[in-house]
């Protein structure tokens, strides 16, 4: 039973579920596996069974007190100990405390000693009080075992999981994929096993990524869908949760902003124009070409939190740390201090052959452990890039980050390279979000005889009063941007204000008749 | 001078002396914990039955072995006990035997100290508690 399809309050508690320990796995499953299931986990070559299995044992005789035996056929135990070392797991300290056995053995031998009475893999796992059983590669047991009395895979299969149950084990056993093909277990993962795990190889264009789902698992509810894992050296498998899943409740709750607390922005002028500031908890979108000056916008509004000792975090894929400091630097703004202060974060993900599960995965352990108040991602364009804007993946990402900024209250900004070079036909392009987004500012550039001066419009804020002005921005050496009055003082250089045009994000300015306003559009939405 | 180094080694298990001695306490560092049947292991160590009863006992005797008492079934619960008491002599040998040359010169050393030893030599294979093997092993 899937959250999908039936809402199950269950709590899951230590003495009813054995917790995998795997990163990310006993989310997906919703606080583990429920005790003396047998679990199946299927996959091709290579897709990660025999790590899972023997991390699930690991894990279990190392985090829970849980010993546990491991059965293997082919692949000799020195093996299995050298491998599980290069993930960080200690099997032979363990195998030295008693907790672990891994035992080596025949396919036909491991079948007739589960039917047995007095079998001596059963003495072993209750001589060690072993919870946990990994068997890796249970195809041939299921074929029969090859010992001249085969059985039907169904009734085979009945008889092994009977005998894993008769000592209360909770066990994982690995399957390889190519079984499926020969149409056997199917029956088996609808009727006999009591929770089945499918691993996959996926291609992604050229790149391949792995992916987990949760295809069955009786007595609790899980996540269902394909999620994102990786393997990784030194720690074992981390499992990410694909961002398109049901949101927790409590990111519902957080969904609205606080419309009492406001961030300033710290560009001087602009916060003026926004009616002090954006909300904690809004979305924030800077729309404009490439060297408008978003990325110089982000950097004062991440210097300003700094200022004013607010966890400050920004989320690069355009360019990489040095280069945003170095970029800082080049307007006054020392970012190296905020952060060796520990006010400020820089996170930078490259953005080739992105693994959305895994960087959104990582962006939430980043805002759940520095809590930021405030969040620039530069830049949604490159996501787009990245992941495609057609289609729902994007979409579902973005979704699922403006959730996770509300659930946390985070003041979020996001870059967006608009690709019209003078006015804009559509705030943000292809994306179609504009909806989901709070705030909205244009950053344009103007030509004004022969001259490109820096426009910014405030083309959208929610629930504020707007008034739909283009205010001429410029930024300067070491001082980064600010926003002009609208009416230039006496003494400024000959240059008429942007108060004197009108049509300016048309791509069609005109001067106005001297003393003539165009009329003021308030109203906030 | 690797024959030299395998002597040195087999000097501190003088219990080793066939090669199928050897061989299988390999397989038994390799596989600390096994559950087989006696036909199963004679077919992965390429030994006759016999022989491998023999080394069996050799490795029981030594303590490097235990094995599990009878049952119902033909196979048996072997487990390697030996390296954590007896680190110092048998992690040189088992490291020399890891390589192909060190695992001949061993062997090498093995013939000569049967050589040497004639009667201890002929004390194996000696399947003293063959009576211990299940029929069907």
């Amino acid at each position: 039973m899937a959250n999908e399809t039936k809402a199950v309050n269950l709590m899951p508690t230590p003495d009813k579920f054995a917790l995998t320990g795997i990163s990310g796995l006993d989310s997906i499953l919703e606080g583990g596996i429920p005790r003396s299931n047998v679990t199946l986990v299927e996959g091709a070559i290579g897709t990660g069974k025999t790590t899972m299995g023997v991390e699930f044992v690991y894990r279990g005789a190392s985090e829970f007190d849980e010993p546990g035996i491991i059965v293997v056929f082919e692949v000799s135990p020195e093996k299995v100990v050298r491998d599980a070392a290069q993930l960080g797991w200690d099997l032979a300290a363990l195998e030295r405390q008693g907790r672990v056995k891994i035992i080596y053995t025949t396919r036909q031998v491991f079948r007739q000693e589960l039917q047995q009475a007095d079998s001596l893999l059963l003495q072993e796992a209750a001589k060690m009080g072993a919870a946990r059983i990994f068997v890796d590669g249970v195809v041939g047991l299921i074929d029969g075992g090859g010992d001249g009395k085969e059985q039907e895979p169904r009734e085979a299969f009945h008889v092994l999981v009977e005998g894993l149950q008769r000592d209360r084990l909770t066990a994982m056993l690995a399957v390889e994929a190519t079984a499926l093909n020969q149409g056997r277990l199917p029956v088996l993962e609808e009727s006999i096993a009591d929770t089945v795990i499918r691993l996959r190889m996926e291609e992604v264009q050229r790149a391949t990524i792995r992916s987990i789902e949760i295809i069955k698992s009786r007595g609790h509810s899980y996540h269902m869908g394909r999620h994102s894992f990786c393997i990784v050296t030194g720690r074992g498998i981390e499992v990410y949760r694909r961002v398109q899943a049901p949101r927790a409740a409590s990111r519902d709750r957080a969904a609205a902003f606080d419309p009492s607390s406001r961030v300033t922005t710290g560009v001087p002028g602009l916060d003026e124009v926004v009616n002090g500031g954006y909300f904690l908890g809004s979305t924030t979108v800077v729309a404009g070409i490439s060297g408008v000056g978003k990325s110089v916008m982000a950097l004062q509004y991440m210097a300003e939190g700094a200022r004013l000792g607010e966890p400050s975090l920004m989320l690069t894929l355009d360019e990489q740390v040095p280069q945003v400091l170095r970029n800082a630097k080049s307007i006054g703004i020392d970012l190296q201090t905020h952060i060796d202060r520990g006010v400020v974060q820089l996170y930078y993900d490259p953005p080739q052959e992105i693994e959305v599960d895994r960087h959104f995965h990582n962006i939430e352990q980043i805002v759940k452990e520095f809590r930021p108040r405030r969040a620039v991602l530069d830049s949604i364009s490159t996501y787009g890039s990245s992941l495609g804007t057609q289609g729902r993946l994007f979409r579902d990402f973005f979704h699922a980050l403006v959730a996770l900024m509300k659930e946390y209250q985070v003041a979020a900004v996001y870059n967006h390279e608009n690709p019209e070079m003078l006015g804009m036909s559509s705030m943000m392009g292809a994306f179609g979000m504009s909806s989901l987004v709070d705030n909205i500012i244009l950053m344009n550039w103007i030509e004004l005889g022969d001259t490109f001066r820096l426009g910014l419009t405030v083309a959208k804020m929610r629930a504020n009063p707007t008034v739909r002005k283009t205010h001429e921005c410029e930024i300067t050496d070491g001082q980064g941007m600010r926003v002009l009055p609208r009416h230039l003082p006496l003494a400024a250089p000959a240059m008429a204000p942007f108060s004197s045009f009108g049509g300016l994000i048309s791509r069609a300015p005109e001067r106005l008749a001297h003393g003539t306003e165009p009329g003021e559009v308030t109203g906030g939405q | 001078m690797m024959s030299e180094g395998a002597e040195d080694v087999l000097a501190r298990l003088p219990y080793l002396r066939h090669r199928c001695d050897l061989d299988l306490l390999v397989f038994f560092h390799r596989h600390r914990r096994v559950l087989l049947t006696i036909e199963r292991l004679v077919a992965l160590m390429g030994y006759d039955r016999e022989q491998i009863a023999a080394s069996l006992e050799t490795l029981i005797a030594a303590n490097v072995v235990t094995r599990t008492q009878h049952q119902t079934t033909g196979a048996r619960m072997y487990a390697f006990e030996a390296l954590d008491n007896d680190n110092d002599s048998l992690a040189p040998l088992l490291r020399t035997a890891s390589a192909r040359a060190g695992w001949l010169a061993i062997n090498r050393a093995l013939e000569g100290r049967r050589v040497k030893e004639p009667d201890r030599a002929s004390r194996s294979p000696v399947p003293q508690q063959h009576d211990d093997i299940p029929n069907g092993e």
